[in-house]
């Protein structure tokens, strides 16, 4: 009987003889060659993957915190250094509502368009007054704009921003209303005049808001008529989307808006002009000068107002005091050429323009202090701030992350993607002719 | 450290030397002539790599990758075959009528081995290896080698290799 081995081998015997082939190192070193270079790619392909995946998920923008509701007052603030938002940075479509803001600003946005293009164009966006975090505000039916910094209101508790709306009209762009964004909300009052669906005259003057952030206050002519002496002051009631004229037509200068704890404050000449919005009267107060802009203070009696100074050409001087019969002319060291606020009832805030300097002045002793206040260069123009929040203290503003273009991560992946797929391709295609 | 030539060189030198043995086992492994010269060929082409680290005592680490080349490819070529319906006929049952020598029915019942028992049987029946130098050259336990022995020396014996001492 026969062991296996001995069964094993007498079959073996049938194997086949051949002949060593010479070529045969060679083929084993181009092999070899090969296949590092294959290990090679499968790692840099890999490489390429994880730097892809990173890139994609350090390149995707948190998600936001959710918008602060109910915020105390006291912990609003306004920022001393105003940051826009980056170009690609998300707007409120995206990141819902923003919460109360301390300032909105005008500022470039870009928009991808095909899969490379970018369309850059002037977008509103603002600044939270909880956490400094910047966003592009998309109004609805602001359209393309044209925006100016006078064409855009925010209200000064920082709830509401007042914007005008347009369409398109045979290339151009025209006034079609006014429209009224809740940023704590997040929805918009759209404010329509039945009469004139197209808004002309003095639509170009600043949107501003009442003290009381309850009322838009708007220029225009309730005729449709562009001639002079045709506009009316019409203030909106933003709650109920109501429109009510506090001062008719009849006037060649538009009047000059100002601002008091509640009705509708504007001047004219010498003279300061409120208007009551629960009873419709109007009260006025007469200045001995030519006012430029008149703001009572928080306590409703404290009063400053602008001297425009004659047509001389000398700088505009300001004037404050405990009453509108009571003033006093300050020197706060700057040209002062708007005032923005009250951080109480005997501090006053003023800015020069262009370069939005500011500064506290203390409208007893007439000291002015610095407030420090820095711009950030991408703004289009100068910011408005929410003036109630003048009365909390400042914080440093928050720079924005700075979002890239969101077609980017996918760029990336795509092209990772490819790689991979050459890769595996390459490696299949080896496999196959090897077999 | 040798150089590229003289690696060639011993190379070379140990293909004249021993590719009639590697073809011996190789034969056992597949069955077939051109498959062996191929299983070969290819285990051959796949050392040239390593030749540098094996070349004072390459027989070992050639029998693994001749093996696990052997296992490998039928895996592969599995996927890729149509079964037939009908089992190939029994040889056992031909062989008294026919009187086939045991070499056929030897050659015919490793075919209806598992690559993997064909591989055990061939290296510890053939190469004479141990159990556990089985296992490291087919990356098994030494508990799979005795179980895999096991059975295909039972297959064996249905099949009518009956005759055989292990």
């Amino acid at each position: 009987m026969s062991t296996l081995h001995d069964l094993l081998s007498d079959l073996a015997d049938d194997a086949p003889a051949g002949r060593p082939d010479p070529g045969l190192w060679g083929r084993g070193v181009r092999r070899r060659r090969r296949r590092q270079a294959a290990r090679i790619g499968a790692v840099v392909a890999a490489v390429a993957v994880v730097a892809v995946l990173a890139a994609v998920v350090r390149l995707q923008p948190a998600a936001p915190p959710p918008a602060p509701v109910d915020v105390p007052f006291g912990q609003l603030h306004l920022p001393r250094a105003v940051h826009a938002p980056g170009p690609w940075a998300p707007g409120t479509d995206e990141t819902g509502a923003p919460g109360p803001l301390a300032v909105v600003g005008l500022a470039q946005r870009n928009e991808a368009t095909g899969l490379r293009g970018v369309r850059t164009a002037l977008a509103v966006f603002g600044v939270s007054a909880v956490d400094g975090r910047a966003v592009y505000l998309d109004l609805r039916g602001a359209g393309a704009g044209p925006f100016y910094a006078d064409a855009l209101a925010l209200s000064p508790d920082g709830t509401k921003v007042g914007y005008q709306r347009h369409e398109s009209w045979r290339g151009e762009p025209r006034v079609i209303g006014f429209g009224v964004y809740d940023t704590v909300t997040g929805r918009t009052t759209l404010l329509d005049d039945p009469d004139n669906p197209v808004i002309r005259g003095g639509v170009a003057s600043e949107l501003t808001f009442s003290g009381d952030s309850r009322h838009l206050e708007t220029t225009y002519s309730l005729t449709g008529s562009e001639g002079a002496r045709q506009d009316s002051l019409v203030v909106w009631d933003v709650t109920t989307g109501e429109p009510t004229v506090a001062e008719p037509a009849g006037h060649y200068w538009m009047p000059i808006p100002g601002r008091a704890p509640s009705g509708v404050v504007w001047s004219r000449g010498g003279e300061t002009f409120t208007f009551d919005t629960a009873t419709g009267r109007t009260t006025s107060v007469r200045s001995g000068f030519d006012v430029g802009q008149a703001v009572y203070g928080p306590d409703g009696r404290s009063f400053a107002a602008i001297d425009l100074a004659g047509a001389d050409g000398t700088p505009w001087r300001l004037w404050a005091g405990p009453r509108p019969d009571a003033l006093r002319q300050l020197d706060p060291g700057i040209d002062v050429d708007e005032i923005l606020g009250w951080r109480d009832p005997r501090h006053l805030v003023v800015r020069q323009l262009p370069d939005g300097r500011a500064v506290e002045v203390d409208i007893v002793t007439g000291r002015a202090t610095g407030l420090g206040l820095s711009l950030d260069r991408e703004l289009d123009s100068l910011p408005r701030f929410a003036a109630d929040l003048w009365a909390n203290p400042l914080v440093d503003g928050v720079a924005p992350d700075r979002a890239g273009d969101p077609r980017r991560p996918w760029q990336l992946g795509a092209v990772g993607l490819l790689v991979v797929l050459l890769v595996a391709a390459g490696v299949l295609g080896r496999r196959r002719a090897r077999r | 450290m040798p150089g590229a030539d003289d690696l060639q060189a011993s190379f070379e030198a140990y293909v004249v030397a021993r590719r009639g043995a590697l073809l011996r086992t190789a034969y056992l492994l597949t069955g077939d002539a051109h498959a062996a010269e191929d299983l070969v060929q290819t285990a051959l082409l796949k050392v040239v790599g390593t030749w540098g680290r094996i070349a004072d005592h390459p027989d070992p680490y050639v029998r693994r990758v001749l093996a696990r080349e052997s296992v490998n490819r039928w895996r592969r070529r599995r996927w890729r075959e149509v079964a037939t319906e009908e089992p190939p006929e029994r040889v056992a049952a031909d062989r008294a009528q026919d009187g086939v020598d045991d070499r056929m029915v030897l050659r015919q019942a490793l075919d209806r081995l598992a690559p993997r028992q064909r591989a055990v049987i061939v290296l510890r029946y053939y190469e004479d290896l141990t159990e556990a130098q089985t296992a490291e050259v087919l990356g098994i336990s030494v508990g799979t080698v005795k179980s895999q022995a096991r059975d295909a020396l039972a297959r064996l014996r249905l099949e009518a290799v009956d005759t055989v001492r292990a």
